[in-house]
């Protein structure tokens, strides 16, 4: 396959798995790039191609009440439940990673394990739980649920942060009578931090795409865009989904360039959280 | 100390609940076991838990077969098509899965885009039934599983000193050998670790099934239709409870193969 | 929900399907059962949970600002609240709603349950209403309707399948076909494609259902939300097939290539329910007879095409909007009303026997 593929045979061969290669990644991408053209049709359904170009669908987007509260809402949601996820992520990192703690693997399971489950499981558990305290509908109740499935992914960014270096720097610190906090102001964050943001990303955007959590633990006045999204599929489909789609696509890949921007090895890190796995 | 916080919030947001699923799937008026006896005894749920696992492992596969040579691919590339190759992976990867589904849908329809291009090919002489069937609901559920498939793939074979192949090579073994006997076995972590999150996320999937399954009946949406249509939080639970324990159990099973894995490459 | 037995009514998320608004995430009416978000009732202000979205906004305009001019009572909308949050809520003696807009069936489940105020017929003119729609313990306020609709490009009005006898004959009207996959009014459908007349409907008959059902089993595609059923007709993915009429109304207004007929549509309709230990009993029978006014329907019926059920309301609207009724004299000739008791005392079954053809 490398330098020995001298041979015609397996020259094609590998002129083969580069096609289907090629064919696999237009594949990936093809519903994505089918969503640009639909946002701008004039048709009030859904069809493919579009009888004619209009931006009616962006404006109906603009104009939407619906949208700019469930967008308000997604933020007031995501943002509180990644800090969340953030703070308690790397603690339970530095101190499966760091931490003389029993039980290490079955502990990085535990914590990663609310982001493997299905989430209908999940959902129909916290429900009957939210609803006995009066959780149900209010933000607190969907952050917190969020907080828990998304913390898996700071946890990890994080946890292959901590170990990307020896803990001698931190010893180092000890040794010159740093107290923990500094020691990890001043010489842990620093290292992690990285990890950290990438985490946070994770999460946020997460955040802002889930919908079973959301499905049963809002209510009209506190849904999110993916639950609205959903209603609007239910109830008419008609083109504003795609031009809300293609608003925020941008709005999540420029977040990710922030994300890229913010760690040197970001690229090679965007495959960590399905490496999660692992512990 | 820094545990105290995160397994309080797990405990309390995460534990209680799955013990409240528990809990629940028992509390039928029939007696504990009752729910699980309606299970068992109904037809139609007995064939959406097994047609669950059939999905996850057909979605499984495919995108196992597919994902390989494009990870290997991405792998091999440097600079400017690496960049390309990973946007291309991680765009869909953060395009919501309810919009995937719903583009799946225009794409999939019969007078969708597919159809006319394979009708425009000369492929087929009259359009095909893709959407509201398995076939294309499969068809939407791999790709959305892609990149949870590619990206540990990847990050396996990136680990992949390309030095092992040609030192194969100079001992002479042909090219199918050398990805047989070293390519292969060095890439396995990554296989597992992204066949089981396919595996596992499949079983959950709601949102592709619910829009696109035409009669597929996977078991979250059956789950959440026992939930809000017929609001029969007992028969939800202990389907959730099943699904629970099988995911769970899938998940060990795993774990256990990666140690043993880990273990054995210990000395290398 | 320790007894939840009593909860387990299987239709009891039908009409929120219809309307969708809430629909598909069903869960998302399960979200309301206790919720701190239903605002506490002032004296001057009632509280109106209902289905929200286009129905809303024709309630607001035909009966609560209707309401509001009259009694300077501020109506409150509030989201659908199904079955289950109307039993919680009346179980734990915390009524905090007035009136609740609610599926006719959802309705008649509720009042075998015994959980709503009887209707006081001393103060809503019981007179005024069709006699079906004045039922003891709620009040139907509006008539949607299960229609055929088909692609016009592949069938025309003269075409397309003539009733449901031809809809379930494959060989004299070839064609893909849909179906809401949902025992209620796909049973009622399919009985009828089997030729049993409509005023011998009920019991259902089952072996005809699922005879009729599979004969068109191979060339079936389901729909699970009012939005589908109007995309599968609209894309050309089938070529005919049922839906509500409020959901084609608007693509056919539009432009999309779908047509449909009142011809044997099935009524599915709107309740108004008052629920048990409401704080004003009277002011919410007042709202009730503000609500059966004909010159209120027939506001309500220009602002949306689901027709009235005070028959007086028709003498007020011109022929156009006659057109787009289910219940106009001339659309509703052939039609059959779903018979809702029958579905609140057999519900379960029905819904198991469905679930069990499906997978069969």
């Amino acid at each position: 396959m490398n330098g020995a593929a001298t041979t015609p045979v397996w020259r094609i061969l590998s002129a083969g798995i580069a096609l289907l290669a090629v064919l696999v990644l237009i594949y990936l991408v093809l519903p994505t790039l089918v969503i640009v053209p639909l946002s701008f049709s004039s048709d009030t359904f859904l069809k493919f191609p579009p009888s004619g170009f209009s931006t009616r669908w962006y404006e109906s987007f603009a104009a939407s009440t619906d949208y700019q509260l469930a967008i308000l809402n997604s933020l007031k949601i995501g943002v509180p439940a990644a800090l969340v996820a953030t703070v308690f992520g790397v603690m339970a990192a530095l101190a499966v990673v760091r931490g003389a703690v029993p039980f290490r693997r079955t502990l990085a399971a535990l914590i990663i394990a609310p982001l493997i489950l299905p989430q209908i499981i999940l959902a129909i558990g916290l429900f009957p739980l939210m609803a006995k305290v009066g959780l149900i509908g209010t933000y607190p109740g969907i952050v917190l649920a969020h907080a828990v499935v998304t913390m898996p992914l700071v946890f990890i960014t994080v946890s292959a942060a901590l170990r990307n270096y020896a803990p001698t720097y931190e010893l180092a610190a000890m040794t010159l009578g740093a107290n923990p906090w500094r020691t990890f102001r001043h010489v842990t964050f620093p290292m992690i931090r990285p990890g950290v943001i990438v985490g946070f990303i994770f999460a946020l955007t997460f955040s802002f795409d889930e919908l079973i959590l959301a499905m049963f633990l809002t209510s009209p006045t506190t849904r999110t865009v993916p639950r609205l999204l959903w209603e609007q599929l239910n109830f008419q489909m008609t083109p504003i989904i795609a031009a809300a789609t293609v608003v925020l696509l941008t709005a999540t890949i420029a977040l990710l360039c922030l994300a890229a921007i913010a760690g040197a090895g970001a690229r090679r890190r965007m495959g960590r959280p399905a490496e999660g796995v692992n512990g | 100390m820094l545990l105290a916080a995160p397994l309080t919030l797990l405990a309390l947001f995460f534990l209680l609940p799955l013990l409240t699923v528990f809990g629940q799937s028992f509390a039928a008026p029939d007696g504990p076991l009752g729910t699980y006896a309606r299970v068992a005894g109904d037809s139609a749920l007995r064939y959406s838990l097994i047609y669950t696992f059939q999905t996850a492992a057909i979605v499984t596969l495919a995108a196992l077969v597919l994902s390989y040579p494009v990870a290997f691919l991405i792998s091999r590339a440097q600079g400017r098509w690496l960049v390309i190759g990973m946007v291309l992976v991680l765009v869909p990867f953060w395009t919501s899965a309810v919009i995937r589904s719903y583009a799946w849908l225009v794409l999939l329809q019969r007078r969708g885009v597919v159809n006319e291009i394979m009708l425009a090919l000369g492929l087929i002489d009259r359009p095909l039934r893709l959407a509201n069937t398995d076939l294309g609901t499969h068809v939407a559920m791999v790709q959305i599983m892609l990149p949870f498939m590619i990206l540990p793939l990847l990050s396996a074979m990136r680990g992949i000193d390309p030095s092992m192949l040609r030192a194969a090579a100079i001992l002479g073994a042909n090219p199918w050998r050398q990805f047989v006997n070293v390519y292969l076995p060095l890439s396995t972590p990554g296989v597992g670790a992204g066949c089981v999150l396919v595996f596992i996320s499949t079983l959950g999937f709601y949102i592709t099934p619910a829009l696109l399954g035409g009669s597929s009946p996977m078991i979250a949406v059956a789950i959440e239709q026992q939930v809000s249509r017929l609001l029969d939080w007992p028969l939800a639970s202990a389907l959730a409870t099943v699904l629970l324990v099988l995911t769970c159990a899938l998940f060990m099973l795993y774990e256990r193969l990666n140690r043993r894995l880990a273990g054995a490459g210990e000395g290398r | 929900m320790s007894d939840r037995t009593d909860l387990r009514l299987p239709h009891a998320r039908r009409g929120i399907s219809r309307r969708g608004f809430l629909a598909g995430t069903a869960a998302a009416t399960a979200v309301g059962i206790f919720s701190p978000h239903v605002v506490r009732a002032a004296s001057d202000t009632m509280t109106v949970p209902n289905s929200g979205g286009a129905l809303e906004e024709a309630y607001k305009v035909a009966y609560f600002d209707t309401f509001t001019a009259k009694t300077g009572v501020k109506i409150l909308g509030a989201p659908y609240i199904d079955t289950a949050r109307v039993k919680a809520m009346v179980d734990a003696n915390a009524v905090d709603i007035d009136v609740a807009n609610i599926d006719f069936a959802e309705a008649a489940v509720l009042a075998k349950l015994g959980l709503l105020e009887p209707i006081d017929y001393d103060i809503v003119p019981r007179k005024a209403l069709d006699t079906w729609a004045a039922n003891d313990h709620y009040i139907v306020s509006d008539v949607a309707a299960t229609v055929m609709g088909w692609n016009t490009q592949a069938f025309t009005a003269e075409t397309r399948p003539k009733g449901w006898s031809e809809f379930f004959d494959e060989a004299a009207k070839p064609g893909q076909r849909s179906l809401w996959k949902l025992a209620p009014q796909t049973m009622e459908i399919a009985a009828l494609g089997a030729g049993i007349p409509a005023d011998k409907l009920y019991p259902l008959d089952l072996d005809a259902v699922f005879a009729s059902l599979d004969k068109i089993k191979p060339n079936l595609t389901w729909w699970t939300s009012g939005a589908q059923s109007a995309q599968l007709l609209t894309s050309g993915e089938v070529d005919v097939g049922t839906a509500w009429n409020g959901r084609l109304f608007k693509p056919k207004n539009d432009g999309a290539p779908v047509d449909y007929t009142f011809d044997q549509s099935i009524f599915t309709c709107d309740a108004f329910i008052v629920p048990k230990g409401v704080k004003d009993k009277k002011r919410a029978m007042e709202f009730l007879a503000n609500l059966v006014e004909a010159k209120n329907q027939a506001v309500f019926a220009q602002h949306i095409p689901y027709g009235p059920t005070n028959p007086a309301a028709f003498d007020l609207l011109d022929a156009k909007t006659k057109a787009l009724l289910p219940n106009s004299p001339e659309n509703g000739k052939t039609a059959v009303l779903q018979n809702v008791q029958y579905w609140a005392d057999n519900g379960d079954e029905l819904f198991a026997r469905f679930n069990k053809w499906l997978v069969g």
